[in-house]
């Protein structure tokens, strides 16, 4: 005799999977914030590299015809800095390893065991780390732009346009490299993987100068990615606030986010057949 | 009674991609790739009633928590059936997670740098708790397993004891209708083990869950359950009441003493056996069909200074090897 037919309790739909993700969001900001200390010393980090940049430029005298070659102020470049390196800095290697590592390992097994997908507990633990990651850094870089270059004028309007971009752009950039992380279940080390997608992040995405600074030929190959969605358009409305460029930029993000489903949704599939877990 | 565990000749197979060593063995690998198999389970069938507290157990790299993970739909088989609560777990896994729950003992589901009631909170959102429902769960849980002194303190800075009772509340808080246990007591001291097995017995008992444990500790399955399957390379050694595994296996217990003073001569008992005497140390080995353990112990206190005592079930790699034997006996006398 089985107990077919008893009633079991099955999971809820979108509704309560989202607040299930908010969940996991919400514990993960708590966690970090056990270590403030920590997140503050990182910050040393994009002090140096804003402090270095601004003297370069000062140095080569670009100031003077940057606004011809680029349509940034230099204090606007300062700023736009400020922003592509909050984005940059906050995408959080050591979640992508992880992944890759409890793929590996077999530690997804642990984390399979629940009424909420795999995917979507990472999706909340990396929203949560990267949110907290990339205030701290906006926070500590505006200041630093202040103190450097002095303010410049930014707009709320401006504010909310690049953060709603930049919040878009996170979810797609998790897709990607949860993606690529996934791709452990047949490759030894997603490691270099992920370093050619984070360079080409920082380089076609336009992370130290925008792209219109770009030669020719660099820029052409930067305009035709979907990097710049990523990190040149969500830094450009920081600064130059631009409603039908926010609606561009938002559908591009939007699109990078759902074609992105289409290989991390297919490798998940088929790579939760190779889980292989040793022990007992 | 209904069960709510089937299996029928279950199969896991892994298989490991074989690497030569050196540079050549390398290269020639990415040429040739050779796949080297390891059954880790072989032809399983078991079932659990409601309510029923079963263990499954066997020595380092049987198949126990290969079992477990394929019931709760984390391994897909290589082969055959297996039924939980009437869905099969690799098909249904998240319909099947809201009614289960599952404690590995070496894994922690609390979140580490934060208070255990922080994860008991998120794991109400994901078992979709109605909050009246689980602020009245908790509470019961909390005072159940003790847990109120522990609440405020984060998970690191819990003694391991600690963390098991509250690793063990947070898989009930959803109320399962099965808990999967593997190794719960692995690395806990005496006193920490006896709450841990008084917990889940208590929790079988009173709430109807159907307990199956995986343990190397022949005494958590003594305390806990009624019906044992021994396996062994993922293999049926026995499958039986634990009062038949006890008489046919489990009577031979093993008694460690440290004494007060260095070489002393040892009483001859009936059933009793040193196994080793060196210095302070003493180890003996009680058969207790001959000399039940408490007179055992009661004479050996009587003439030797002991400064400490410890009782212990034979190692199962002992208990699987007197398997053997009677398995080859059986064998030979057909």
């Amino acid at each position: 005799m089985t107990i077919e037919g008893q009633t079991l309790r099955r999971p809820g739909g979108l509704l309560l999977t989202t607040g299930k993700v908010w969940a996991v969001l919400c514990i993960t900001l708590r966690s970090r914030l056990a270590y403030v200390g920590e997140l503050l010393l990182r910050t040393l980090f994009l002090i140096l590299i804003l402090f270095t940049f601004t003297q370069l430029w000062h140095a080569t005298n670009l100031g003077k015809n940057v606004l011809v070659a680029t349509g940034f102020t230099i204090q606007e470049l300062i700023w736009y800095l400020v922003f592509t390196e909050a984005l940059m800095l906050s995408a959080a290697n050591a979640r992508e390893l992880e992944v890759d590592s409890e793929v590996r390992s077999g530690d997804i097994a642990y984390r399979l065991g629940r009424p909420l997908p795999y995917p979507l507990f990472h999706l909340g633990a990396g929203l949560g780390e990267r949110l907290l990651r990339f205030t701290l850094y906006l926070l500590v870089g505006m200041v630093v732009a202040l103190v450097v270059v002095g303010p410049i004028q930014l707009s709320p309007m401006g504010v909310l346009m690049s953060c709603s971009i930049a919040l878009v752009s996170f979810v797609g950039d998790w897709i990607w490299t949860f993606a690529i992380s996934l791709t452990s279940f047949w490759i030894e080390d997603t490691f270099g993987l992920h370093l050619l997608y984070r360079r080409a992040f920082m380089i076609l995405g336009g992370m130290l100068i925008p792209l219109s600074a770009y030669p020719e030929w660099l820029g052409r190959i930067a305009r035709t990615l979907p990097f710049q969605y990523l990190v040149y358009y969500p830094a450009r409305l920081f600064v130059h606030p631009d409603l039908p460029v926010w609606l561009a930029a938002l559908g591009a993000n939007l699109a990078i986010a759902v074609v992105g489903l289409l290989p991390l949704l297919l490798l998940y599939r088929i790579g939760l057949r190779f889980v292989s877990t040793q022990g007992g | 009674m209904p069960q709510v565990v089937e299996v029928h000749n279950l199969q896991k197979t892994f298989r490991r991609r074989v690497r030569g060593a050196g540079v050549r063995g390398i290269v020639r690998s990415y040429l040739h790739t050779e796949w080297h198999s390891i059954e880790a389970v072989h032809d399983l069938s078991f079932a659990i009633e409601q309510g029923e507290a079963l263990a499954l157990i066997g020595p380092n790299g049987a198949g126990k928590s290969t079992t477990i993970k394929m019931l709760t739909g984390i391994l897909y088989p290589t082969s055959g059936e297996a039924r939980v609560l009437g869905v099969v777990p690799w098909r249904e896994r998240t319909t099947l997670a809201m009614n289960i729950a599952t404690v590995f003992g070496q894994r922690s589901q609390l979140w580490y740098h934060l208070p255990a009631g922080e994860t008991f909170d998120l794991l109400a959102r994901i078992y979709e708790l109605k909050p009246a429902a689980y602020r009245e769960r908790r509470a019961e849980l909390v005072r159940r397993f003790e847990l109120e002194p522990l609440l405020a303190t984060a998970v690191r800075k819990l003694s391991l004891g600690q963390r098991m009772r509250c690793e063990i509340a947070a898989a009930l808080l959803h109320r399962p209708q099965i808990l999967f246990l593997d190794e719960p007591t692995i690395g806990l001291d005496v006193i920490a083990k006896q709450t841990i097995r008084s917990l889940i017995g208590e929790m079988n008992h009173n709430e109807g869950v159907a307990v199956l444990l995986t343990s190397h500790d022949a005494g958590d399955i003594e305390r806990l359950c009624k019906r044992v399957v021994v396996i062994n390379q993922g293999t049926v050694m026995f499958d039986d009441r634990v009062s038949t595994l006890r008489r046919r296996y489990l009577r031979r217990k093993v008694i460690d003493l440290r004494l007060r003073d260095a070489d002393m001569q040892v009483p001859l008992l009936a059933g009793v056996e040193v196994v080793k005497a060196k210095g302070y140390g003493l180890k003996l080995e009680v058969d207790t069909d001959v000399q039940p353990i408490e007179r055992a112990v009661a004479a050996l206190m009587a003439v030797l200074p002991v400064a400490d005592i410890t009782i212990e079930d034979a190692p199962l790699e002992e208990i699987i090897a007197a398997m053997y034997r009677d398995q080859a006996h059986a064998l030979h006398d057909d």
